[in-house]
């Protein structure tokens, strides 16, 4: 009698677990039908060069291509055109700024300053740049521009060391374009001044 | 009416019970199918928010940015007058790299593109689908700031602190989910996020208790359109 | 004597209406008339007509494979005309799929019992239709895997369907609907399926029909419950009728197109879905009567009265065809004076007389009771009817589309052959389900003739 029953029970149980088994097997099938379903869409991925994505196409396998020789910015092409890379007339370097020194100029120069320059020369110019230190993991650090050295320099010189580089500094041309160049020599005179009359 | 049988019965005595479950479980189903649904889309699985990812170097954002205080635009250059934020050239590392850390196995790929030619590449985080045009530059123009949508990237340290670091090391994730619903969130409210243009690259603004009305001011003065115009389906699907 | 009984008789028949069931019938023997088929052998005749119908499905997925691998480019549709035959196909078969419910919902409420008969493969025949007209338009959409994007359901994108639209309010109409009839229909199976699982021979027969049944044991409180619920049921269905392709016509009547934008449409549409339903109702009946032998349930008095009503819904649907002439001309408007104009002779006159002649005119035939009975005469006329209103719809849908406001922007639509294998095929989906249906379930309800049974004997011995 005993034995019959729980015979039976365990009859019931396993077709219990059967029937469970089952609907858990189709809950997941519907399920994983459903994540397809919500799988990213074909227009997600279209066929066109993202920036800096790799091409067959070109020799260099880049689908960025470099800027012809001699390409102007548009702002600084029309009418009163001047030629912003004249930082040498002949052999000598030129001793002043192309475009007018306005306020807004310089700082625009501070700006461009803080950004690209600030971490070796430090914010006032004295060569304490956050990066900057006599450690070997530090970068050994630069002159700062109020000692006598570099104040006599001509604004073509600073010219010619951002855009390419000097002694440890590498070139900035590809970081800063050669208005905002001037922008930054023009804040670094400023710079010069405010620290030789201190 | 029913016919005598004696055919033992077909259905035990379960059935009776698993045929009311299946009736009435099947709506919870068709509910229960929609709500993990939709907590699988708005999970990590999906929006890959905090997931690491490795880098072919294991470049620490919060080195860079909170130890030496090296601004976002420093690498990141034509983030203010392009669409992408531009990756930096090999040849941007090696300002510094030329002399810093010239004996570090961890740095042998940049040294190896620099000498080659050849650029390092770089594992995209932040991916938008193609159908979705996001223009960085109008949104640092408008006063919405590298952290909101980046978070605080300058807190980013390789995920496991363990020495010597390799690129096995995951060190960068995104912050924020980059759904249409976290996009619109702004979009439809764009006061409560917006900061001063001078804030735009500081990774530790947080809006102020009085954004309410700094937010809309700083709306109306930097000319940002209205909700109406904002979630129009061609700000972003052009 | 017996002479002028015999003429009595026929005098009787030939005045009186027939009775709604012939012959000497019991209670058993109206179960096993219906029920004995399903239990015998499948007989060869089946498997012919199943074998072509699934020949048919067979071509219906293979285009719908084409379909979905290749784009909708495989159809003939294109600027301007960008609804082509899938709407079309859909609308007649969301037609088709009125007649089912209209007769076991609405005449079940108006106490009519000639029903009984042949409510079951009514409601059949309207949930396969369902399914056929369900179909298109998933498959006219440009990415048929999301087709759930009509429906509002949570989501990152904040994406929420456009209630303004009548697209979305048609997904609702016609879900509903679907799940309404589904659920008539089976609860008016359920003590049936009990009575089939009492009969089955096989244990695999019994057990599925009893898993159908819902553990059905005749009780008087089964009964209760089912009556109440059959009611109700019955109550929600019936103006589901006219809500649907009322929905379905503001697809049309909302947009500003000349041709679709008039008041006219939804109960112009009703009128033109039942119409189409009965005839394919019609259609079905006459050679299911004559292979199961059902002509002692299903009598001259059931053809005589879906005549009848059929020729009411032609007639509203011909007083449509007027007014919507007559709106053209005397609105004013020079668009649609020109539609109208260009419906009766431009490029697409030879569908539109098609459906003047089989829609307005053949129905009037109807008025002659010698047609009403003569079933050859009256399945002919119902398939000329079924194309009729296929052909109605399809200048609904594309001529009205052929000419827009513009000059610059018409075209003329010409159907590809995959265009016409979707629709071939769907006869396919349907006559299939419909033969499984004939072979494994009771085409006509036991329960309810055996109470029919009753209720005429009581009045026999009342009289």
């Amino acid at each position: 009698m005993t034995r019959n029953s729980r015979l039976l029970h365990t009859n019931a149980e396993r077709d219990r677990r059967a029937a469970i088994s089952l609907c858990s097997r189709i809950a997941c099938v519907i399920i994983f039908l459903l994540f397809i379903a919500a799988c990213t869409q074909k227009m997600a991925r279209q066929p066109k060069y993202r920036p800096l994505e790799p091409s067959n196409f070109f020799r260099d396998g880049q689908s960025s291509r470099p800027l012809v020789p001699g390409t102007i910015a548009r702002e600084d092409a029309g009418t009163n055109f001047t030629n912003l890379l004249a930082f040498k007339s002949g052999d000598t370097y030129v001793d002043s700024i192309p475009i007018p020194v306005t306020a807004q100029l310089i700082e625009r120069g501070r700006e461009r300053y803080e950004i690209y320059c600030a971490m070796c020369h430090g914010k006032t110019g004295e060569g304490d740049g956050t990066v900057t230190g006599t450690l070997s993991y530090r970068f050994p650090p630069p002159p700062p521009f109020s000692s006598d050295e570099v104040r006599h320099h001509p604004a073509g010189f600073y010219f010619d060391v951002i855009t390419n580089g000097y002694r440890t500094m590498g070139r900035y041309s590809h970081q800063v374009n050669a208005r905002d160049r001037w922008a930054v020599i023009a804040y670094i005179r400023k710079l010069q001044g405010s620290n030789t009359y201190k | 009416m029913t016919p005598k049988r004696t055919e033992p019965r077909v259905f035990p005595r379960f059935a009776n019970k698993l045929a009311r479950v299946i009736v009435f479980g099947f709506v919870f189903f068709l509910v229960g199918i929609v709500l993990v649904s939709y907590l699988i889309m708005r999970s990590p699985l999906n929006t890959g928010v905090g997931v690491g990812h490795r880098q072919p170097v294991p470049f620490s954002h919060e080195r860079h940015v909170r130890s030496l205080e090296i601004d976002c635009r420093y690498c990141h250059s034509s983030v203010e007058t392009s669409s992408f934020a531009g990756m930096p050239p090999t040849e941007t590392c090696m300002q510094c790299h030329s002399q810093v850390g010239i004996n570090q196995t961890i740095l042998q790929p940049v040294r190896l593109s620099y000498e080659t030619g050849q650029p390092l590449e770089w594992m995209r985080v932040s991916r938008l689908p193609d159908y979705v045009h996001f223009n960085h530059s109008i949104h640092l123009n408008k006063g919405v700031g590298c952290v909101t949508c980046h978070g605080r990237i300058d807190e980013m340290v390789p995920l496991e602190e363990t020495f010597p670091l390799d690129n096995q090391i995951p060190v960068i994730w995104q912050a924020e989910p980059f759904s249409m619903q976290w996009c619109l969130n702004c979009h439809r409210n764009p006061e409560r996020f917006v900061m001063p243009r001078e804030q735009v690259f500081n990774m530790k603004w947080q809006p102020p208790s009085n954004q309410d009305t700094t937010g809309r001011k700083l709306v109306e003065e930097y000319k940002i359109r209205g909700a109406l115009d904002l979630t129009s389906c061609s700000v972003c699907h052009y | 004597m017996a002479q002028s009984e015999n003429i009595r008789e026929e005098a009787a028949e030939e005045f009186a209406p027939p009775p709604v069931i012939k012959g000497r019938h019991t209670f058993s023997s109206i179960t096993q008339k219906i029920s004995a088929p399903i239990f015998k052998p499948t007989p060869t005749g089946w498997f012919l007509g199943f074998g072509l119908s699934f020949a048919l499905l067979m071509l219906f997925m293979f285009s719908i494979a084409r379909l979905f691998s290749r784009g909708i480019g495989i159809w003939g549709v294109n600027q301007p005309v960008a609804w082509g035959l899938a709407i079309t196909n859909f609308v007649w078969w969301i037609g088709i799929g009125h007649a089912g419910t209209l007769i076991s919902a609405m005449l079940l409420l108006m106490n009519q019992k000639w029903r009984t008969s042949i409510n079951r493969f009514a409601e059949a025949m309207t949930l396969f239709a369902l399914a056929c007209a369900g179909l298109y338009p998933i498959l006219h959409l440009g990415r048929p895997e999301y087709f759930y994007w009509l429906l509002p359901y949570p989501n990152i994108e904040d994406v929420w369907p456009q209630f303004r639209s009548p697209l979305v309010w048609d997904v609702f109409a016609i879900l509903i609907y679907g799940v309404v009839s589904l659920f008539f229909w089976y609860t008016g199976l359920l003590p049936d399926l009990a009575t089939m699982r009492d009969r089955a021979k096989s244990r695999a027969a019994w057990a599925i029909y009893g898993m159908l049944a819902l553990g059905w044991r005749n009780d008087a409180r089964h009964w209760h419950r089912y009556e109440r619920a059959y009611l109700m049921l019955a109550a929600l269905a019936t103006p589901l009728v006219v809500s649907v392709h009322s929905i379905v016509s503001y697809d049309f009547s909302v947009a500003i197109l000349p041709g679709w934008h008039t008041t006219l449409s939804p109960p112009y549409f009703v009128a033109g879905a039942a119409f189409s339903g009965l005839a394919m109702v019609i259609i079905i009946t006459i050679p299911l009567r004559a292979a199961f032998r059902l002509e002692d349930f299903i009598t001259k008095r059931h053809f005589d009265n879906l005549a009848k009503i059929m020729l009411a819904m032609g007639l509203l649907v011909t007083y449509g065809y007027i007014i919507e002439r007559f709106s053209a001309w005397y609105g004013g408007n020079l668009y649609e004076a020109y539609n109208a104009s260009e419906r009766a002779r431009g490029v697409y006159a030879l569908m539109f007389w098609t459906q003047i002649v089989s829609n307005a005119i053949a129905p009037q035939l109807l008025w002659f009771k010698r047609v009403r009975t003569n079933l050859p005469i009256l399945f002919v006329l119902s398939l000329v009817i079924c194309t009729g209103m296929w052909f109605e719809r399809y200048v609904i849908v594309i001529e009205s589309l052929h000419r827009d406001f513009l000059p610059s922007s018409w075209g003329v639509f010409s159907a590809t052959l995959w265009d016409w294998a979707t629709l071939v095929g769907s006869f396919g989906l349907f006559l299939s389900l419909l033969f499984l249906f004939v072979r494994f379930l009771p085409s006509v309800s036991m329960s309810e003739m055996r109470k029919l049974l009753q209720q005429s004997k009581v009045k026999e011995d009342e009289a």
